[in-house]
């Protein structure tokens, strides 16, 4: 009893030092992992945090009938071939009396976003009654002069080395000495879709892309991954043939998603000429890909239900069909939704198959039907990561955060889902 | 080799409840001879010794009804083991009626103050020895578990019975013949009453082994 | 003479190549309780399922021999098993109301089966069963809570009143109380008592004083054999078969 005792006594101090020590570990690997993950997300943040403002300079705008609407016939179509790209160009000259120079006014005039047109355009189609009118106006900056505002030690680069020259940065120190620049929420970044510029490039166009192409996604692979699952489940014959079935079910979800990509191509494109870039086609190849996910998580969550309610619906006289829709899949449901959006923000990450079908076009307008070429939040980080201009480093990260968001919510209404609905046996 | 219930205490309990009920069993037997041969040679002594012991057979059968009670409740016995346990609640309870008796008689025998010399009567020894003899049957089957020795107890208490009528008559004879001797011939009617008593207590306890070894009462 | 309702007939169970039941012939009278003990494994339960064909749902589970109900074969290629469930229902060894209201759980069966016509009338329905069962005094505040929200000997009542209130003609009962205190217990066999009167009702149960206490006859199974039937009160005072003499004096498991 007593040497026993001894025995485990000298022993238990071995055993609890290896008790901390594992501990210890796998605090240390807990930690590892959090501080990447908080690197990756503030560098994120840094970053990306910038894309959501732009730079605004304040111009006083003389809308002259000259230029409009030289024959005064307030018409849409000739406001809109005016050349506006003059009065925004005259308006920032007359805060520089001293610049006469052709090509220097060429470069004050590029100080302004090409997408400023546009703005007044706008403006003056709203309401006529401003021509021949001045007015204060936040004009959008152009990309150049956005990354040297938000990274203003680039002022004490050499002049090889920044973006501008000598007299562009007396020019914008002007405008900052005269508080005629500030920063203003970026509108454009959610509004547009891509744009060669920087500053008029938005997610918004990808964004419904992603959207239109889950939708798709989310219509095919869930009422046949469902189907089969609760026919292999349920319904099917437990023979050799339905065991070939699981396992290659198994299998199909671990095959990389880009061989989905290749026949996508190969079916959907060479074969029955479906449109390329278009949503449909990359939700039915997203759907492919999901639906190995979404048909395991229906078979795990169908096999979750007790038995006893199956035997107590048949016990009853209920049909099989009846047991399955009536209780088995009821109470599967938050299972099988939970799986459901986990496939679901798989898809929406993934780039590499929708790369195969072409979805990783240049497109400047967002998708109006799941027939337009579109691309997707994932694709469109790609696109902007790979472009050289300075203005898309923001923007990649930027995007990078919107697609994080998304993530973040939809694997969070997943585990609310299962929360809310799960009944506790 | 008897089968074992996979609770061993249980198979220790039924042998306990036999076991004890057996040993009064046997302390009662002795208490009866006792008390026969105090009419041989009266001894008022062993007379107050036999009423006391009484007593103690009446705690005995208290210790044996609690012990059923106690394997009723925790057991819930089914079958043999259940006739087990009411047959021993029966048999304690008989034996203990028996002892009474016994005891009876050791009563009756501390008011004789002397055997009269013309009582010459051998049959009230006689009916003594073969209740005795019918009474250590009669347990030796509840021992035993055995029908064969139960059947015979109830054919001895036959004999019993006429043994008795003759004892009764003979000693009708007695006192008609010698007055003087009858107040002790009236002891001597009671005990061999006390005795048919016993005889006939000796067969309920045959039958309750007989329900027992064949599950049914007859 | 007593009527006969379930006549089984050299009934074999097989589980794939594992004979589970050996050629039972067993009558069971009708609106009597009877029941089944025997050790776990004895095939009393799959006995039970054969009643209602509920082993048809195991894959690899076959029967030969003949089940009669009213004489009739409930076998028989015409007979849908729906149809028999409906006449024949089971309470089960654990609880289980569907994860729905009391309302629904019972109404459940009347409304697959469409013996209803109106809400009035299932309204009516569901009452009546749930009074049957003993159970609409205690819950008629809470009808529509769930059903998973009552106790557990509440909740084998409700399963009780969702079984009657199809009006079956048999109730097979596996081990109804095996997960209830004993008041529970009590409470469910009173129930069955009571429901004795209406129904012919089959009760699988490990409990030797439940079976000596509910039930009029008493059959032994063990290792997939019949040992003995026979009127309950014989069987537990006095069994004719040394293997059910030692089952229930506890010397075999």
């Amino acid at each position: 009893m007593t040497k026993n005792f001894e025995k485990i006594n000298d022993s238990l101090i071995k055993r609890q030092k290896s008790e901390k020590n594992f501990k210890l570990f796998g605090l240390i690997g807990i930690i590892c992992a959090i501080s990447f993950l908080i690197i990756i997300l503030t560098s994120i943040i840094i970053e990306g945090k910038k894309a959501f403002v732009s730079t605004y300079i304040k111009l006083d705008v003389f809308f002259d009938s000259k230029i409009i609407d030289p024959d005064n016939t307030k018409e849409d179509s000739v406001i809109k071939s005016a050349n506006f790209n003059e009065i925004i160009t005259k308006s920032i000259l007359e805060n520089f009396p001293e610049v006469t120079d052709r090509k220097e006014k060429i470069k004050l005039s590029t100080f302004i976003s090409s997408s400023a047109e546009d703005e007044l355009i706008k403006l003056i189609i709203l309401d006529k009654a401003l021509i021949d009118q001045k007015k204060e106006l936040w004009l959008l900056a152009s990309s150049t002069i956005d990354v040297i505002h938000k990274n203003p030690d680039m002022l004490n680069f050499p002049e090889d080395e920044r973006l501008i020259d000598d007299k562009e940065l007396k020019w914008f120190q002007w405008f900052l000495s005269e508080e005629k620049i500030k920063f203003s929420a970026n509108k454009n970044f959610f509004s547009n879709a891509d744009s060669t510029e920087p500053e008029q490039a938005g997610i918004w166009g990808a964004f419904v892309g992603s959207f239109l192409t889950l939708f798709v996604t989310l219509i095919l692979s869930f009422p046949i991954a469902v189907a089969a699952g609760v026919f292999l489940e349920e319904l099917a014959p437990k023979n050799k043939f339905t065991d070939f079935i699981e396992v290659n079910i198994n299998n199909l979800a671990a095959v990389p998603s880009i061989i989905f990509g290749l026949l996508g191509l190969a079916i959907f494109l060479n074969v029955m000429h479906l449109p390329r870039s278009a949503p449909i086609v990359g939700g039915m190849v997203l759907a492919l890909m999901t639906l190995p996910t979404i048909i395991i998580a229906t078979r795990a969550s169908l096999r979750a239900v007790p038995p006893s309610i199956r035997e107590a619906a048949i016990g009853l006289g209920a049909t099989k069909f009846q047991t399955v829709t009536h209780h088995v899949l009821p109470l599967s449901m938050p299972g099988i939704s939970t799986g459901t959006i986990i496939g679901m923000s798989q898809a929406l990450g993934e780039s590499a198959p929708l790369l195969m079908i072409g979805m990783v076009a240049f497109i400047v307008d967002s998708p109006g039907s799941i027939f337009d070429s579109a691309t997707v939040l994932p694709v469109q980080i790609y696109l902007w990561k790979s472009t050289a201009a300075r203005g898309f480093v923001e923007l990649t990260a930027a995007g990078v955060m919107v697609l994080l968001s998304f993530l973040v919510l939809m694997n969070a209404i997943a585990v609310y889902v299962r929360y809310k609905f799960e009944k506790k046996w | 080799m008897r089968e074992q219930h996979i609770v061993t205490t249980y198979d220790e309990d039924l042998d306990k409840i036999k076991s004890d009920l057996f040993k009064m069993a046997l302390i009662v037997e002795k208490q009866i001879y006792d008390s026969i041969n105090l009419i041989k040679i009266l001894d008022i002594k062993k007379a107050k010794e036999i009423i006391k012991s009484d007593d103690k057979i009446d705690k005995k059968e208290k210790e044996i009804r609690n012990l059923a009670t106690n394997i009723l409740t925790k057991r819930q016995p089914l079958a043999d083991d259940l006739r087990k346990i009411l047959i021993a609640l029966k048999i304690s309870g008989t034996i203990e009626r028996i002892a009474d008796h016994a005891a009876n008689i050791a009563g009756r025998m501390s008011y004789v103050n002397n055997i009269p010399d013309s009582y010459l009567t051998d049959s009230i020894f006689h009916l003594g020895s073969l209740v005795l003899a019918n009474y250590a049957k009669a347990i030796s089957s509840y021992d035993k578990d055995s029908s064969k020795i139960a059947k015979v107890v109830p054919n001895l208490d036959r004999e019993i019975n006429s043994i008795y009528e003759t004892c009764f008559r003979e000693h009708l004879h007695i006192m008609m013949e010698d007055r003087e001797t009858i107040g002790f011939c009236t002891q001597m009617l009671f005990i061999a009453k006390e005795l048919e008593r016993i005889g006939d207590l000796s067969k309920v306890i045959s039958k309750e082994v007989l329900y027992n070894v064949e599950g049914v009462l007859k | 003479m007593q009527k006969n309702k379930i006549e089984a007939k050299k009934v074999s169970v097989f589980y794939n190549d594992k004979k589970a039941l050996n050629e039972i012939t067993l009558s069971i009278p009708e609106k009597k309780v009877t029941s089944l003990i025997g050790p776990s494994g004895c095939g009393k339960s799959t006995f039970l399922r054969c009643i209602n064909r509920m082993n048809d749902t195991i894959e690899g589970c076959s029967m030969t021999g003949r089940i009669l109900i009213d004489n009739k074969d409930i076998n028989e290629k015409s007979l849908d098993p729906v149809l028999l469930r409906a006449r024949v229902g089971m309470v089960f060894q654990k609880p289980n109301p569907f994860p729905k209201s009391i309302f629904e759980n019972v109404a459940y069966g009347p409304k697959i089966h469409g013996l209803t016509q109106s809400s009035d009338e299932l309204n009516e329905l569901v009452e009546e069963s749930l009074k049957k069962a003993g159970l609409f005094s205690e819950i008629k505040d809470r009808i529509h809570e769930p059903g998973t929200s009552l106790s557990g000997g509440q909740q084998q009542r409700l399963c009780i009143a969702r079984a009657i209130s199809i009006s079956p003609e048999i109730i097979l009962m596996d081990e109804p109380c095996s997960a209830l205190d004993p008041i529970a217990t009590a409470k469910i066999e009173e129930l069955i008592d009571e429901l004795a009167h209406n129904f012919t009702i089959v009760i699988v149960t490990h409990s030797m004083q439940q079976a000596a206490r509910v039930s009029k006859q008493t059959a032994f199974f063990h290792m997939g054999n019949l040992i003995e039937v026979g009127k309950t009160d014989s069987i537990f005072s006095n069994p004719s078969e040394k293997k059910t003499q030692d089952y229930i004096t506890g010397k075999i498991g």
